[in-house]
């Protein structure tokens, strides 16, 4: 049993220092390469260098397939069947819930910035903006590696492990804890709240650490429920590019009225997060229920 | 189901670490630069960019052309009856690899894309990439039916009609239809440049890319339904 926990915890040490370890270096290449922090201004994050960050979102995965093979552990237990049959509501939640509480989210923080709801949702450049919405879904696919680089790590190996060192609703916990430090590297150059708010970037390394708590008990129940990391990286996909597909059609250009105040940048993520902490919290109680019925099975 | 798909991958080795080859050696000319120091003629590390994405996405056309010709054997498709899979399972195999594939050209096209992009400043092209990813999923969902009822041969000759349908299509609305957006002083390739970069027909493109997707999922779902009913008709017709 010693020998077991002390094997895990050494498998999750070195995943974590492949995952976590590498992405300091690439991103502090790309800020000293630009001269600056890569998402503290527009004119440099367009740069095509930024791009290059992305890569460290296989990194996890890559953690994943050296810890594996290196430690002896095999293939058996990676999560990595679809697992399509009885579990196709996991894949429609996969798809639905991100875009539900994106538009939702988007919708707030509008309101909060004054806009005229009524202006807002007249869709004036409805046909216009169609298109956009229609494809935002599906360009997680041409990426899709880059979202399975992150869930085949998150889900589909660090919860796992945790989960053979704690309860599952602690490992859920950690688990969040560590994948939003894990972007310590990028929120410290600027990405989601930029460089100029207050408490930078210690404020913004906590919410990016509670808002990865909150979407990894979502992305945890999904892969737990299906046993694939699938459905999780279908909805990582739309998280991060398609939240706004459902509201893009309808949002007129000029829904802002002038000399309106926008609520700064912490202010707009904490509205926006609302939903997303419902997500979470539904997502939270279902799991501890889930471990509780395990527990009393076993 | 997942050894027929380890079996696949077995099948087609060789062909699987040419396509390993040449994409690590487009990634090491690409990335000698920052990770090794040294400088590769810029010449060369330019072609390679554009050349990469190319050579894959035509690397796995062939492959995918090839999928069902071990296959097409009495015995083995009497076997593969019997298995709990059944045919079915042999149908969703070839349909898995092929997609696996495409997806796995896509993932190196998308990395040698952002490569070039941050490397070289040059213009992205991925979205282009993607849009013949989609063309080239229709192309199969297309196909496919045809090479497991058919056969092979029978099947890539149908292929073979379709691209030359599409040929004369092209060809009879060049000499016939209205081509004045075609015809401009700039010349093709700066055309072509301003086409990709978004520039010119960029409505009309971002409706494309926008329904593609969807058309060519549908059509793929379909085919894989389709050619489940066609596979043991098609097996009738396979040698020993």
């Amino acid at each position: 049993m010693k020998t077991d926990k002390m094997i895990t915890v050494v498998r999750l040490v070195i995943f974590l220092i492949i995952a976590c370890v590498p992405g300091i270096f690439i991103v502090t290449w790309i800020n000293s390469y630009l001269g600056a922090p890569m998402y503290s201004n527009p004119a440099i994050s367009s740069s095509p260098v930024v791009g290059l960050a992305n890569f460290c979102m296989m990194l996890p995965a890559f953690g994943v397939l050296v810890t594996r093979v290196f430690t002896k552990q095999g293939f058996k237990d990676a999560l990595l069947e679809f697992n399509a049959r009885g579990n196709l509501k996991y894949y429609a939640m996969a798809v639905l819930i991100p875009l539900a509480y994106g538009t939702i989210g988007n919708l707030l923080s509008n309101l909060a910035s004054g806009a005229d709801l009524g202006k807002m949702l007249t869709g004036e450049a409805f046909w216009d903006l169609f298109p956009i919405a229609l494809y935002l879904p599906t360009s997680i696919i041409p990426c899709i590696i880059m979202f399975f680089g992150e869930e085949f790590g998150w889900r589909g190996y660090l919860i796992p492990q945790l989960e053979k060192l704690m309860p599952t609703p602690a490992a859920v916990i950690v688990g969040g804890v560590i994948w939003g430090l894990w972007h310590a590297p990028i929120t410290i150059s600027g990405h989601n709240f930029g460089v100029d708010y207050p408490g930078f970037p210690y404020v913004g390394i906590l919410l990016m650490i509670l808002d990865c708590i909150c979407m990894g008990a979502f992305l945890t129940l999904l892969t737990r429920r299906t046993k694939s990391v699938w459905p999780a990286v279908i909805a990582h996909g739309i998280n991060n590019t398609a939240t706004t597909a459902l509201l893009i059609p309808f949002i007129s250009p000029t829904y802002i009225p002038t000399g309106s105040t926008t609520p700064d940048v912490i202010a707009t993520f904490l509205i926006y997060g609302i939903p997303v902490a419902v997500t979470g919290i539904v997502s939270f109680v279902l799991l501890c229920l889930d471990w509780k019925k395990e527990r009393k099975a076993a | 189901m997942q050894g027929l798909l380890y079996k696949e991958f077995y099948e087609n080795r060789r062909w699987l670490k040419l396509f390993a080859a040449f994409a690590f050696y487009g990634f090491f000319i690409m990335l000698s630069r920052i990770f090794f120091m040294f400088k590769v003629n810029e010449q060369l590390e330019l072609l390679t960019a554009f050349a990469t994405p190319l050579v894959l996405m035509l690397m796995t056309g062939i492959i995918n052309t090839t999928i069902f010709r071990y296959d097409e054997k009495k015995l083995w498709s009497g076997f593969v009856s019997s298995t709990p899979v059944a045919a079915k399972g042999q149908v969703k195999s070839k349909y898995l690899f092929a997609l696996l594939l495409y997806m796995i050209t896509l993932s190196a096209c998308f990395i040698a894309d952002t490569l070039n992009c941050a490397l070289h400043g040059a213009a992205p092209v991925f979205e282009t990439v993607a849009l013949v990813f989609w063309v080239q999923l229709i192309f199969s969902a297309l196909e496919f039916p045809f090479v497991i009822r058919f056969g092979s041969k029978k099947g890539n000759n149908i292929r073979a009609v379709i691209v030359i349908a599409l040929l004369f299509i092209i060809i009879v609305y060049a000499l016939f239809g209205d081509i004045s957006i075609f015809i401009t002083e700039e010349g093709f390739y700066d055309f072509a440049t301003r086409l990709l970069k978004g520039e010119i027909g960029a409505k009309e493109m971002l409706w494309v890319n926008a329904v593609i997707p969807y058309v060519a999922i549908t059509l793929y779902i379909l085919s894989y339904k389709l050619s489940c009913k066609f596979y043991q008709k098609g097996a009738e017709s396979f040698e020993n």
